[in-house]
């Protein structure tokens, strides 16, 4: 409930303000964000997996945000495009905390359909054993 | 307990990410597309021209040098030979018509400046051309004028009036609007020239071109600023020259 407030709000002031970023920094600005939005998969998925820690987070955030806008500016001089070792890090690393994300609500569930037909099994001794079968990979 | 901490670090984090995001958004579309690395290009081509520039001063600087150096030899050579007074006399007089020096004398001066009405039917007939400059200059000579220059650019023997793009080319310079145009000769006849009936200026006129003739008793007209140089013209030696 907090986070969604926190992102309507935010969207919202971002709206309001008439700040623009100056065209130089878009690039990095780019950067940090996706450096922002990998440390939150990151941060969801520790919490899910009650293993959250206030510091890994936050040194985190600031650290990749960092090493990749070091990477942007270093690349910039020297002519490579350095900052796709970022893009590549951060965007495979989000797919991997998506899909644990996403296997761990799926178990729940699974659980959950697991235990109603195990319930049900009892009850009704006669009916088909329904078999789930967890997802594996 | 802690589960709230979390929390709370999550959405201050998502809170300022989101902020930033929209931020980001705004600016980029306010760029209008614009990204980086074309405003880079940007940033580039315009050292290039002003590198360019700088190589065209340059060049310019030399030029004026080497033409001081020509004028103190023909000096010297003047000093040196009496006997070649005739022959820079000619000079002088070749050098006066080809434009090849400063002058000064009355004439007139006329100022074109583009319509600024409302334009009907097509603005292209409200703005000066390169083939008004042309006429002006035309009539100028028919009525005798000895020496023209437009913004500067002294008109000679090989100078083009062009249309290039919204501005005018006169000896390879680009110029726009508006055009002073000095021309030295009888200024009552060089004004009277101008005016003709259904001439030149009349037509102007009635677009709405702004056209300024002013007559003065002393004006100064610069040399062609440029180099004269034939490749493929060469002196006829026989007596006649077939016509």
């Amino acid at each position: 409930m907090l986070i969604f407030i926190a992102v309507a709000v935010g969207a919202l002031l971002a709206f309001a303000v008439d700040w623009y970023i100056p065209v130089f920094l878009t690039s990095y600005v780019a950067i940090i964000i996706l450096a922002a939005l990998d440390s939150i998969f990151g941060a969801c998925r520790s919490y899910l997996e009650k293993k959250f820690d206030y510091t890994i987070f936050v040194t985190g955030l600031i650290g990749n945000s960092a090493i990749a806008a070091f990477l942007m500016f270093v690349g910039d001089r020297l002519g490579a495009d350095l900052y796709l070792a970022a893009v590549l890090v951060f965007g495979t690393r989000m797919f991997q905390n998506f899909a644990s994300i996403r296997r761990f609500f799926l178990n729940k569930t699974m659980d959950k359909k697991h235990k109603k037909a195990q319930t049900e099994e009892e009850n009704n001794p006669d009916s088909v054993k329904i078999s789930i079968k967890s997802e594996e990979n | 307990m802690k589960n709230r901490k979390a929390q709370t670090a999550i959405a201050i984090v998502l809170f300022i990410t989101s902020f930033v995001i929209v931020l980001q958004f705004k600016s980029v579309l306010k760029n209008s597309g614009l990204d980086s690395t074309q405003l880079q290009r940007v940033e580039d081509l315009q050292r290039e021209l002003v590198k360019e520039q700088e190589k065209n001063i340059d060049l310019n600087r030399q030029l004026l040098q080497a033409n001081s150096t020509l004028e103190t030899y023909r000096e010297n050579a003047q000093k040196n030979d009496s006997g070649s007074k005739a022959m820079a006399e000619e000079l002088k007089n070749a050098m006066l018509l080809a434009g090849l020096t400063d002058v000064e004398g009355k004439g007139v001066t006329v100022v074109l400046k583009d319509s600024t009405e409302a334009t009907m039917g097509g603005a292209s007939n409200y703005i000066i051309h390169d083939r008004d400059l042309r006429d002006i200059v035309n009539e100028l000579i028919a009525s005798g004028a000895e020496a023209i220059s437009i913004n500067g650019e002294r008109i000679s023997g090989k100078s083009a009036i062009r249309c290039v793009g919204p501005t005018v080319t006169i000896n390879n310079r680009y110029y726009a609007s508006p055009f002073t145009i000095k021309a030295i000769g009888d200024p009552d006849t060089l004004e009277a020239g101008l005016n003709i009936r259904d001439g030149v200026v009349d037509v102007m006129r009635a677009f709405k071109i702004d056209v300024t003739i002013t007559k003065s008793s002393k004006i100064q007209i610069p040399k062609y600023n440029g180099t004269v140089t034939f490749k493929h013209a060469e002196e006829v030696k026989s007596a006649k020259v077939e016509e």
